[in-house]
C-alpha cells in the first residue's frame, strides 16, 4: 500500500477554471430524493451460478454471459440501477473511469452536447472484506432546447475474485444507490468465488487525501503446497484532476517468499488511465545477483541490480518491525534495510524505521523512511504492519488507515 | 454497461461544486487590490516543514515552532542543486535521443532553423501537446508520441526540445501563484527552466497565453531523471506549500 500509492499522487494539471458552488433550491431538492424503504428480493441467475439479495426490484431477467452477470434494479426512481458482476474481477479504478466515459458518450446522443462535467465526490471503503470505490458525477447537457443537469454515480467492489459494478443515471438516490451496492457486494454468492479461506493473513486499508476517502488496498498472504507464500498487495485509487476529469490507478505487487520470509521473486503491474505504466519483474539469477526486467511508464527496462543484500519481502519487514517492538522498552529503537520499490526500480532502496513513542496497547508510533520519503506510522507490535500511516505530499498529506484484518502470519 | 435510461433535471444556467483537485494549493488573499504584475509580493508559506522550505528557498530559517515563512516574490529566484552538471544530457525522463522526440524536433526545424528562444519552444510544445490533465507523468518520448499532457508532461518535451537544440535546460517543480478575479489562487506546478546569459529562467508551455499574472515559485528541481524520478521527486514534495496567504506588495 505504502509503495504503490506514491505515484498515483504525482499528478500536477495546468489551470482550471473555478466552478461555481452556488446551488439552487430545486436542484438541492432533486439531489435529496431517495426512494422508501424496499423490500429485500433475492435475485438469481438461471444457471445457479449467481444469487444476491438487495432492496430493488430486478427488471428482466439476469442476463448470463460468458463472463459476467447483469442486471437491472428498480429501485423506484424514472431511471434503474444497472449492475454487472464480471467474473475474474477488473482493475476497479480504472473500470470506473472507463465506464464513466462510456456512459457520458453514450448520453451524448440521447440528451445533447455534455457542455460540462464535474466530479462530485470520491469515495473508497470496505463492505465486509471486499474492497468498494465510488465516485459521483454531474454533467450539464444541451439538445439545443437549454442545458439541463444529470448525474451519474458509479461504485466498484471486489469479492471473492470477482467484480462488481453498478451506476445509476439520475439526480438523487443516493443513500438508495448506496444501499443496493453494498446489499449486492455484502449478499454475492457465487460458487466459484475464491473464499478468504485460502489466505492466513487478509489486511484491507482505505487511503485518504484530507479530507476525503480515495483508495483501497488489500494485502493477501496464501501460502503453496510446498510452504512458500504468495504475498499479493492490490491498490486502487481514485483522484479528482480538474475539468471533470479523474485520474485512475490500480496496482498489483506480488511477492513469492520462502518459508524464511526470504523473496524469491516479485513482480508489479500499474495501470494508471487506461493504460499499463509499469509491469515489471525482479528476481534472483543464479549467481546470486538480482535482475530487473519489463516496462517502466512505456520503456522498456532490462538490467542488473548492483546490491550486496536481498531486499526484504514485506512478511521479513514486518517480522523485524515486530522484533524491534518486542523490546522491554521499544521508543527509541530503530532498525534499517533495504526494499525493492517498483517507483524506483532499478535499484534497492534504503529503508530506516525509528520507534517514537507508545500510542496504546499494543501500539507504538514510528517514523519510518523509504528512498527519502518520510512517514509517519502506529506499527502493531502482533503483526509488526502499520495500522495507520500518514505522509505530507504536496499540499496535501495522505493517509492510510486498516479498515479490516483477518488471521495472522 | 449500456445505458438503459436516463433522467435529467433541468433548469439552465446553474453551478455546481467540483472537487477540488489535490494540486491546489489553499490561498487566503488579504490585498485589497491585486499587486501589480512584477511588483515584489509579500506571501506568507505554510508548510509540512518550515526549515526545509526556508532552505529550499536559500532564505534563513525562521527557527522552530514557526508556523509560516514569511517570504517576498522579486525576481525570479534561483535553486541550488547538488550536482554539477550540463543539463545536456538525454536521460530515461528527457530522453531527446527517442526517435519520437527526434521527429518532434525535425518538426520544430519546419518552422525555423534555430537558435530557439524559449518563447518559441514554448510556443511550439503548447501547439502540440493537447491539455489532458491528471495523466500522472510522462517521459519526453511518450509525451511526443501521445501530445496530451498536463503541465508536467509540457516541461518534459519542452526541456528535452531545448537539450536537443543545445540549450541547458531542467524541469522544475514548485507553486504558481495567479492573480484571478481580483484575489490569487495557488496550484502546484511543473515548468522548465532554460539557462540563458548565466541565469536560469523560466519556460512554460502550459501556462503560455494565460493572460493572468503569473508568479512562480520554485521548490525544486528534478535532479534525479533516471527512472526513479518519481521518488525523488516525491521526498521534496514532502518539503512543500499546503497554504498561501497574500500579504501585499514589499514595501
Amino acid at each position: 500500500m505504502l509503495r504503490s500509492s506514491l505515484s498515483a499522487l504525482f499528478m500536477f494539471a495546468a489551470l482550471s477554471p473555478a466552478v461555481d458552488a452556488q446551488e439552487p433550491a430545486w436542484l438541492a431538492e432533486a439531489r435529496a430524493r431517495e426512494s422508501g424503504t424496499m423490500k429485500a428480493r433475492t435475485i438469481e441467475s438461471g444457471d445457479d451460478g449467481f444469487r444476491a439479495t438487495v432492496p430493488a426490484r430486478l427488471s428482466g431477467k439476469v442476463e448470463v454471459a460468458d463472463d459476467s452477470y447483469s442486471m437491472t434494479l428498480d429501485i423506484g426512481s424514472e431511471s434503474p440501477v444497472q449492475c454487472e458482476v464480471i467474473r475474474g474481477g477488473f482493475d476497479p479504478a480504472n473500470l470506473l473511469r472507463a465506464a464513466a466515459d462510456i456512459t457520458f458518450a453514450e448520453v451524448e446522443p440521447i440528451h445533447g452536447k455534455i457542455e460540462k462535467k464535474a466530479v462530485e465526490r470520491i469515495d473508497a471503503g470496505v463492505v465486509g472484506h471486499s474492497p468498494l470505490l465510488e465516485i459521483d458525477w454531474i454533467y450539464r447537457a444541451n439538445d439545443g432546447s437549454g442545458p439541463r443537469l444529470g448525474a451519474i454515480k458509479q461504485a466498484a467492489a471486489q469479492k471473492g475474485g470477482h467484480g462488481i459494478y453498478c451506476a445509476h443515471i439520475e439526480l438523487g438516490y443516493s443513500q438508495t444507490f448506496r444501499n443496493v451496492v453494498r446489499s449486492l457486494v455484502e449478499s454475492l454468492q457465487m460458487p466459484d468465488a475464491e473464499g478468504h479461506g485460502e489466505a492466513y493473513f487478509f489486511e484491507l486499508e482505505t487511503m485518504r487525501t484530507n479530507d476525503m476517502n480515495v483508495g483501497v488496498s488489500m494485502i493477501r498472504l496464501v501460502r503453496d503446497e510446498d510452504g512458500d507464500t504468495k504475498a499479493t498487495t492490490l491498490s486502487s485509487m481514485l483522484l479528482p484532476a480538474g475539468e471533470g476529469t479523474v485520474q485512475a490507478q490500480d496496482s498489483y505487487t506480488t511477492e513469492w517468499l520462502r518459508p524464511d520470509g526470504s523473496l524469491i521473486n516479485a513482480a508489479h503491474v500499474e495501470i494508471r488511465n487506461g493504460e499499463i505504466e509499469s509491469n515489471l519483474r525482479l528476481t534472483e539469477q543464479d549467481d546470486g545477483q538480482w535482475w530487473v526486467e519489463g516496462e517502466h511508464m512505456g520503456k522498456a527496462l532490462e538490467q542488473s541490480i548492483a546490491a550486496d543484500v536481498a531486499p526484504a519481502s514485506l512478511v521479513q519487514q514486518a517480522w523485524q518491525r515486530r522484533e524491534l517492538l518486542d523490546a522491554e522498552d521499544p521508543v527509541g529503537r530503530q532498525l534499517t534495510g533495504k526494499v525493492w520499490l517498483s517507483a524506483d526500480p532499478t535499484r534497492f532502496s534504503d529503508w530506516h524505521a525509528r520507534v517514537t513513542g507508545v500510542v496504546g496497547a499494543g501500539e507504538y508510533s514510528a517514523q519510518e523512511t523509504v528512498a527519502g520519503l518520510v512517514f509517519d506510522t502506529v506499527l502493531e507490535t502482533s503483526t509488526g504492519l502499520p495500522v495507520r500511516f500518514s505522509m505530507p505530499l504536496g499540499p496535501m498529506t495522505l493517509t492510510a488507515q486498516r479498515a479490516a484484518v483477518h488471521g495472522h502470519f | 454497461m449500456a445505458v438503459a435510461a436516463l433522467a435529467l433535471s433541468g433548469v439552465p444556467g446553474v453551478g455546481y461544486a467540483e472537487l477540488v483537485p489535490i494540486f491546489v494549493v489553499p490561498t487566503e488573499s488579504r490585498v485589497a487590490a491585486p499587486v501589480a504584475a512584477g511588483e515584489p509580493l509579500r506571501v506568507e508559506l505554510h508548510g509540512h516543514d518550515i526549515g526545509a522550505l526556508a532552505r529550499a528557498l536559500g532564505v534563513a530559517d525562521p527557527g522552530p515552532g514557526a508556523t509560516h515563512l514569511d517570504y517576498t516574490l522579486r525576481q525570479y529566484p534561483g535553486i541550488a542543486t547538488a550536482s554539477e552538471r550540463s543539463w545536456l544530457e538525454p536521460t530515461f525522463v528527457i530522453d531527446f535521443d527517442q526517435p519520437a522526440v527526434a521527429s518532434l524536433y525535425d518538426e520544430l526545424r519546419q518552422s525555423g532553423a534555430g537558435p530557439y528562444s524559449r518563447e518559441q519552444l514554448a510556443q511550439f510544445v503548447a501547439r502540440v501537446v493537447d491539455e489532458a490533465p491528471g495523466r500522472g507523468w510522462d517521459v519526453a518520448s511518450r509525451v511526443a508520441t501521445r501530445r496530451d499532457g498536463d503541465c508536467t508532461e509540457h516541461a518534459v518535451l519542452l526541456t528535452a526540445l531545448a537539450r536537443r537544440s543545445g540549450i541547458p535546460a531542467r524541469v522544475v517543480l514548485g507553486v504558481a501563484i495567479v492573480q484571478v478575479n481580483g484575489g490569487y489562487a495557488t496550484y502546484g506546478h511543473a515548468w522548465s527552466e532554460l539557462r540563458e546569459d548565466g541565469r536560469w529562467v523560466v519556460a512554460d508551455a502550459s501556462l503560455t497565453g494565460l493572460e493572468a499574472p503569473v508568479r512562480y515559485l520554485p521548490l525544486g528541481v528534478l535532479e534525479q531523471e533516471g527512472p526513479g524520478f518519481f521518488v525523488s521527486a516525491a521526498a521534496f514534495m514532502q518539503r512543500w506549500v499546503k497554504r498561501v496567504v497574500v500579504v501585499g506588495a514589499a514595501t
